[in-house]
C-alpha cells in the first residue's frame, strides 16, 4: 500500500543550533566558522582570501562607515636628500639644497636642524649645519660645515645626508630644536554588499525533469517557499555568486566618487585591498618565466628595509605560480617553524592550502589565487589581464596604533559593521525574504524575493610592508 | 671673575701655565697629477633621471630583464653588473653562467618615482632608453599593459611644452576679446553661454564677451577648432528657429510647426538641437533641404 505523499512538506523542517534555538537560516556563509571551514570549501573551493581572513583571523566590528588608524609616518631615523650640492675645499663653509620631497605641510616644515650632526651616505664624511633658510617653500637652503678641518669634498644633488643628532655640542652648550615625530592618520570605509534573487510562483511550483542539480549542503533551513529544484539551485548560484562579488569587492574594488551613479552619491565603496597596496606597497617587476633566486632575494632585501615580519602570505596568479614551482620551490625547503595563533596557525595555512617555502629568514607561504586570473572567474580570456603574472607578499603581522601604544592592529584585517535587525543575521550578513510568494508573505505580487546584505571593509596597516611582484 | 668656570680654568688649576700649541701645518689631502691630455676624461658627476607615468608612493623596481621590438624583431636586454653590453646576442657565453647571472642581475629602482641614475653608468642608462616601459620614445605604445610606465624627464622639452601650451590659451583668450560682437554672439551660444542672467534679461556684450573669454581660457583647443566652423552658423539658425516656434519637438520626432512636416528624429542619446544639427551638416538630399529651409525662415 503506497504512503501518504509528503511531497509537499519541505525538508528539513528544523535545524539544530547551538544553544537550542531554531531558526531558519538561508545562507551557509551565515553560519562560516573554523569549526564548518571544510565544508564551506567543499562547497565554495578555497580560493578567497578574505572569507580565509575572516573565517580564522575574525572580523573587526566598527560602528561607523568610516574608520581610521593611525601609523607612523616614516622610520625613526631620519636622512635627507640633497637637490643642490657643492664643494667644500679644506673645511669651508658650503651652501646647500635640501630636496623637496623631505618637506612637508605644503613645503613649509622640515627636519632640518642647526648644530645637526650629518654623515654623507656615500663618503661617511661628517658635517655640522650653522645656519638654515626657510623662506622658499620646498627648497630650503642651508649651510654646513665638515667636521674636519682638512676636508675637501663634495655633496651632489641626490647624495643622501644622514642625521647623527646634536654631537659635539660644545661646551656651555645650548639646546637644540627638538625632533616631533610624526604620525599619519589612515581612513578607509565600509560599503553596502548586497544581491537578490527572486523566482515567480509558477516557476518554485513547476516540477522539473531533474531532482538535484547543486553540489555540497542544502542551505539550513531551506530558502524557498516552492518545490522546483531549478529554482532551488538559482537560489544556491546566487549565494555563491555574492560570496564571489564581496571578495572581489574587498580584493579589488575602490572608492567611489562618481555622483552620477545610481546610487545618487550615497555610497562612497571602500578602498579595496589591492588599490591600496598599487598607491603604498613597495613593487618589485620580473620578467614572465624568470622569477629565480636573484629576484627572491631582491624582494626579501625590500622586506628587510621595511621592517617586515617573518611570516608571510604570497598570493599568487596561476602563471605566477608556475614561474614560481620552477624557479625557486625547489631550491628552498620549508625547515621547522613555530606556528602561531587564528590566521597564522598551522590549520589556517593547511586549510587554506598554501606551500611554505624559508628563504632568508622569512616563511613564504605560497597560494595559487585563481581569481586573479579572468579565465578561472568567467571563462573568457581577455588580451590583457590586469593581475596576469602578478602576486602579492602579505606580511601577517601586527602593527601597535602609532597613537594609542596598547592597541595592535593585523596587516590585514576585514572589518565588518553589523546589519540591522530583521530577517537572519549571522557572521554580518543579514538575510530575509519578502514578497507575496516567499514564506514571508508581504504584499500581494507573487514574487519570492531572497535579499543578501552586508556592510564590509578592509584594513590594511603599514602598506609598505607588502610586495606586489608583476611584470609589466 | 666675571664668568662661568669653564674646563680651561679647572685644566689651569690642574695643570698650571701650558705653552701655547705649536702651529702645526695641515698636511694637505694627497692631490693626483692633472691627467694628461688623451686619458679617461674625469668622470663628471649628472643625474640621467626618469619618472614614473603613474605616481605612486612605495618603491618600484623594475626587473632589468625586458624583451625590445628593434627593426620589427624581438631582441632580450639584460642589465647585469660586469659585462659590456646589455643585449643578450653581445653577451654570448655570460648567459649560460647562471652562477653568474644569479649574483649579477640589476633592477631599476623608483623611489617616489623618481629613477636618478649617475652619468657614468652608461649600461643603466641604455637600458632604462631602450626598456619598452620608457613609454618617452616615440613611436612607443603608451598604455598597452604597462604598468611600469617611465619616462625620461627632459626639463627644457617640458618646459617648452608647457609654454606652447599657455600660449595657445593666451592667444585664444586675445583673440576672443577682439572678435565682432554678431560673431561673437553665435560662436558663445554655441559653446554654451547664457546670453540671459539670473533675472531674464538679456547679457550686454561686455556680459557676453567676459563669459565667451572664459570658455577660451577653459579648452582653447576646441574654441579654436569651432571658431568659424559651419557648425556654428547652423546651430544659430536652429537656435532662432526654435525660439521663433518654428519647429516642433514631441514624441521623439521633430517637425514644423506650421504644417507638421517631418524633419527628422531625435536621435537617442543626443538632444533635440544635436539631431537637427547632424542632420543640417550632412551632404544628403534631406541635410540640404533642412538648411535651405533654416535660412530661407532666417531671412
Amino acid at each position: 500500500m503506497a504512503g501518504i505523499p509528503t511531497g509537499n512538506i519541505l525538508q528539513p523542517g528544523n535545524i539544530s543550533i547551538v544553544g537550542g534555538v531554531n531558526r531558519a537560516l538561508i545562507s551557509n556563509l551565515q553560519l562560516l566558522t573554523p569549526q564548518y571551514y571544510t565544508q564551506y570549501t567543499e562547497k565554495y573551493g578555497n580560493e578567497d582570501l578574505t572569507w580565509w581572513l575572516a573565517t580564522y583571523g575574525g572580523m573587526e566590528v566598527v560602528k561607523n562607515r568610516d574608520f581610521f588608524w593611525f601609523e607612523n609616518r616614516g622610520k625613526l631615523m631620519e636622512a635627507i636628500t640633497i637637490a643642490v650640492g657643492a664643494t667644500s675645499t679644506s673645511g669651508s663653509t658650503v651652501t646647500l639644497t635640501m630636496s623637496s620631497v623631505d618637506n612637508f605641510n605644503a613645503g613649509t616644515e622640515g627636519p632640518l636642524r642647526v648644530g645637526e650632526t650629518l654623515y654623507g651616505a656615500k663618503d661617511n664624511i661628517g658635517w655640522e649645519i650653522l645656519t638654515i633658510n626657510t623662506s622658499v617653500a620646498n627648497a630650503w637652503t642651508f649651510t654646513a660645515r665638515p667636521k674636519l678641518a682638512t676636508t675637501t669634498a663634495t655633496i651632489s644633488a641626490g647624495d643622501i645626508m644622514i642625521f647623527g643628532g646634536d654631537m659635539d655640542a660644545g661646551e656651555a652648550s645650548n639646546s637644540i630644536e627638538p625632533l616631533i615625530h610624526l604620525d599619519q592618520k589612515y581612513t578607509n570605509t565600509i560599503t553596502e554588499m548586497r544581491d537578490t534573487w527572486s523566482a515567480t510562483d509558477l516557476a518554485e511550483m513547476t516540477e522539473v525533469f531533474y531532482d538535484h542539480g547543486v553540489s555540497g549542503e542544502v542551505p539550513a533551513g531551506g530558502g524557498q517557499a516552492g518545490v522546483s529544484y531549478f529554482t532551488y539551485k538559482g537560489l544556491v548560484k546566487a549565494n555563491q555568486r555574492y560570496k564571489n562579488y564581496v571578495e572581489m569587492k574587498l580584493m579589488r574594488g575602490d572608492t567611489v566618487t562618481n555622483s552620477g551613479l545610481n546610487s545618487n552619491g550615497t555610497s562612497v565603496g571602500t578602498q579595496g585591498f589591492i588599490p591600496k597596496l598599487l598607491v603604498d606597497a613597495e613593487t618589485v617587476g620580473y620578467t614572465p618565466g624568470i622569477l629565480d633566486i636573484a629576484k627572491a632575494h631582491e624582494i626579501t632585501r625590500i622586506m628587510d628595509v621595511n621592517g617586515c615580519v617573518s611570516e608571510n602570505l604570497w598570493l599568487q596568479d596561476i602563471f605566477q605560480r608556475q614561474n614560481f614551482s620552477d624557479g625557486l620551490f625547489k631550491e628552498y625547503p620549508a625547515g621547522a617553524w613555530v606556528w602561531g595563533r587564528n590566521d597564522n596557525s598551522e590549520e589556517a595555512a593547511i586549510a587554506y592550502g598554501v606551500q611554505s617555502l624559508m628563504i632568508d629568514g622569512y616563511l613564504l607561504k605560497v597560494k595559487k589565487y585563481k581569481p586573479f586570473n579572468t579565465e578561472y572567474y568567467t571563462g573568457k580570456t581577455p588580451d590583457i589581464d590586469f593581475f596576469r603574472n602578478f602576486g602579492i607578499i602579505c606580511p601577517q603581522g601586527t602593527v601597535r596604533d602609532a597613537r594609542d601604544a596598547g592597541k595592535s592592529y593585523k596587516n590585514m584585517q576585514v572589518m565588518v559593521m553589523e546589519p540591522p535587525k530583521g530577517g537572519s543575521i549571522g557572521n554580518g550578513i543579514r538575510v530575509w525574504q519578502h514578497g507575496g510568494g516567499s514564506m514571508n508573505p508581504t504584499d500581494g505580487k507573487m514574487v519570492d524575493f531572497v535579499e543578501f546584505i552586508c556592510y564590509r571593509g578592509m584594513r590594511v596597516v603599514a602598506a609598505n610592508q607588502f610586495v606586489v611582484v608583476e611584470a609589466a | 671673575m666675571a664668568k662661568a668656570t669653564s674646563i680651561s680654568d679647572v685644566n689651569f688649576s690642574q695643570h698650571g701655565e701650558q705653552q701655547p700649541p705649536v702651529a702645526q701645518t695641515a698636511e694637505p689631502a694627497y692631490i693626483p697629477k692633472e691627467p694628461e691630455e688623451d686619458s679617461v676624461p674625469e668622470e663628471k658627476e649628472e643625474w640621467v633621471i626618469f619618472k614614473l607615468v603613474k605616481h605612486k608612493k612605495g618603491g618600484l623596481n623594475v626587473d632589468g630583464c625586458d624583451d625590445v621590438l628593434v627593426d620589427g624583431k624581438t631582441r632580450r636586454i639584460w642589465l647585469l653588473n660586469g659585462v659590456e653590453s646589455i643585449w643578450a646576442k653581445d653577451l654570448g657565453d655570460v648567459l649560460k653562467d647562471k652562477d653568474f647571472m644569479r649574483t649579477n642581475r640589476r633592477s631599476l629602482r623608483f623611489i617616489n618615482g623618481v629613477l636618478r641614475i649617475p652619468s657614468w653608468d652608461k649600461l643603466a642608462i641604455q637600458f632604462a632608453r631602450a626598456t619598452r616601459h620608457n613609454v618617452g620614445v616615440k613611436g612607443r605604445s603608451k598604455n598597452r599593459g604597462n604598468k611600469h610606465a617611465f619616462y625620461e624627464y627632459n626639463p627644457v622639452e617640458m618646459q617648452k611644452e608647457l609654454l606652447a601650451v599657455k600660449m595657445v590659451k593666451i592667444k585664444a583668450i586675445t583673440e576672443a576679446s577682439t572678435i565682432p560682437y554678431e560673431q561673437m554672439k553665435k560662436h558663445a551660444l554655441f559653446l554654451g553661454v547664457v546670453l540671459l542672467d539670473d533675472l531674464g534679461r538679456e547679457k550686454t556684450e561686455d556680459g557676453i564677451r567676459a563669459e565667451y573669454m572664459v570658455k577660451a581660457e577653459e579648452n582653447p583647443d576646441y574654441w579654436n577648432k569651432t571658431k568659424g566652423s559651419p557648425e556654428v552658423d547652423r546651430m544659430y539658425l536652429i537656435r532662432a528657429a526654435i525660439n521663433d516656434s518654428k519647429i516642433d519637438m514631441a514624441n521623439g520626432t521633430i517637425r514644423w510647426s506650421r504644417n507638421g512636416g517631418f524633419i527628422c528624429s531625435i536621435i537617442q542619446g543626443k538632444s533635440p538641437q544635436d539631431s537637427m544639427l547632424d542632420l543640417a551638416m550632412s551632404p544628403t538630399p534631406e541635410g540640404k533641404a533642412f538648411l535651405q529651409q533654416l535660412q530661407t525662415l532666417s531671412t
